[in-house]
């Protein structure tokens, strides 16, 4: 299941592709299956069929799927992930700022750290 | 039973009808919607929730007293062939009583939710039985319309353009394809413009909740309301199909046979008894389970109010869909602000007033 949040501050477009990558990652889809159609998704969301069409080419420039013109995204073999030029910094940061968050919201470390050792694991056995 | 007194009772059982879907209405809709504005879901059981409910069905009865009071008049005279115009006044009335108590539950509107859900990785949603029984009722008609051109030779040189409400002809034309294909042309127009809709309701259309029970009620409710369309098709086809083959047949089939009134109002009331029964999206039908709601607020139907106007039309140029749920009825609305909304509104319509009028100009015969 998708789901967005039309008052998020995360724009639409990113909010679509990270629901898909999870769902990816998670191995849900694999190698040959179809996404609905950019016009499909864009009217169960109630958004604009440009920003599905944007969380797509995301999707695509990480090399998730393959866009076809008329005939859709299917989702293809990933073998190796495109070399990032921004590094870990990327994801770091933004993982630090949600924990403090968190915590500042009242969860305890204990948890937190459970979560976190929870993610990890289902990660590595190839989920999410 | 005679032809003019089967019209006289459609239109009765149809005012009536009218008068006891409307005493129910507030009630079948999405518990988070009442007049159709988004509320709190336990607002509409709430005691100013009744009080309102309370004037809108006190004001409903005394509109239907008087409506229903000139349609019965109208029908019982000679004058029973303006009593459409009563029908039409009751609703007129009774959008009215509507609105007045929409006024009085706009003050507690609250904001619907801004979650959006969709189910990824399931089939596409299809029309129930798939494509062989949407076309079922153009076939039928493409048949007729082979049949009429091979026994071409056998149509009367005077074919009847209209029947009065008693079911006798009053208006004639000369033979020509114009007039003989006349009902399969218009019954065409009428069939694409459904099956476009009928397509629409299967992909034109936002789920309000893409899965849980709730998902799976609004999937049969949806089922139910394209199995009720698909009859109609049906229903036109056979009806059309009837009139386009009659100069054809043998002379005691000529008259439009009576039943055919009392079926179509058998349809119309039958399908809206079953989605009544199931409630708006399917939110009547009976579950264990209770919880799972895609928020904890209220969720609405997906759409914001200020696309609503009047709580009747929605206009909403940034919303991909074509169809969304009626807010204050049964069963769905289309998106005006869509370029496809409009071509299943007008199209159908303009291209069957050009040609019956065009045909009765210039072929009518005195």
């Amino acid at each position: 299941m998708l789901r967005i949040d039309l008052a998020s501050r995360v724009p639409v477009y990113e909010q679509i592709a990270s629901g898909l990558r999870a769902e990816l990652v998670a191995g849900r889809f694999g190698p040959g299956d179809k996404l609905p159609t950019v016009r499909a998704l864009a009217i169960d969301l109630g958004v604009h069929h440009n920003t599905v069409a944007e969380a797509y080419r995301e999707l695509a420039g990480e090399g998730w799927l393959e866009l076809k013109r008329h005939r859709g995204a299917t989702v293809q073999e990933r073998r190796a992930a495109p070399n990032s030029s921004e590094g870990p910094e990327k994801f770091t940061r933004p993982l630090r700022e949600l924990l403090a968050k968190a915590l500042a919201q009242g969860l305890s470390r204990k948890s937190l750290i459970r979560e976190l050792i929870d993610s990890v694991r289902r990660l590595e056995e190839g989920g999410l | 039973m005679t032809p003019t007194l089967v019209v006289r009772v459609v239109l009765l059982a149809l005012g009536t009808f009218s008068a006891i879907m409307h005493w129910f209405l507030p009630r079948l809709t999405r518990p988070d919607l009442y007049f159709a504005v988004t509320v709190a879901a336990e607002f509409r059981d709430s005691t100013a929730g009744r009080l309102i409910l309370r004037q809108y069905r006190r004001e409903l009865v005394r509109a239907s007293a008087v409506t229903l009071a000139l349609l019965g008049t109208l029908v019982l005279t000679p004058a029973f062939r303006i009593a459409p115009l009563a029908l039409l006044l009751q609703l007129g009335a009774y959008f009215a009583v509507y609105y007045r108590a929409r006024r009085l539950v706009l003050p507690n509107a609250v904001a619907p939710t801004t979650i959006r859900e969709a189910r990824i990785g399931t089939p596409a949603r299809q029309i129930p039985g798939g494509w062989m029984t949407a076309s079922g009722p153009l076939a039928l008609l493409f048949a007729c319309a082979g049949y009429l051109a091979a026994h071409w030779q056998q149509i009367p040189a005077r074919l009847v353009l209209h029947f009065g409400a008693n079911g006798a002809p009053n208006r004639w034309a000369a033979r020509s394809i114009g007039t003989a294909f006349l009902p399969i042309f218009i019954a065409t127009v009428i069939l694409l413009a459904l099956t476009f809709l009928l397509y629409g309701m299967a992909h034109w259309l936002r789920p309000i909740y893409a899965g849980g029970f709730q998902g799976e009620h609004e999937s049969r409710f949806r089922r139910a309301a394209s199995i009720v369309l698909l009859v109609m098709e049906y229903w036109i086809a056979a009806l059309f199909s009837y009139l386009a083959i009659r100069p054809l047949l043998p002379a005691s089939l000529e008259r439009p046979p009576v039943a055919i009134a009392m079926v179509a109002g058998l349809i119309a009331i039958a399908g809206s008894a079953v989605l009544m029964w199931l409630g708006q999206g399917g939110s009547r039908m009976p579950s264990q389970q209770r919880s799972g709601t895609a928020s904890a607020g209220p969720v609405g139907d997906r759409t914001e109010d200020r696309f609503w106007k009047l709580g009747v039309f929605y206009f909403n140029r940034d919303d991909p869909a074509v169809m969304v749920e009626r807010r204050f009825g049964i069963g769905y609305t289309v998106n005006f602000a869509h370029p496809i909304a409009w071509i299943i509104i007008l199209l159908p319509l303009l291209a069957m007033v050009t040609v019956t009028t065009t045909i009765a100009v210039r072929h009518a015969v005195r």
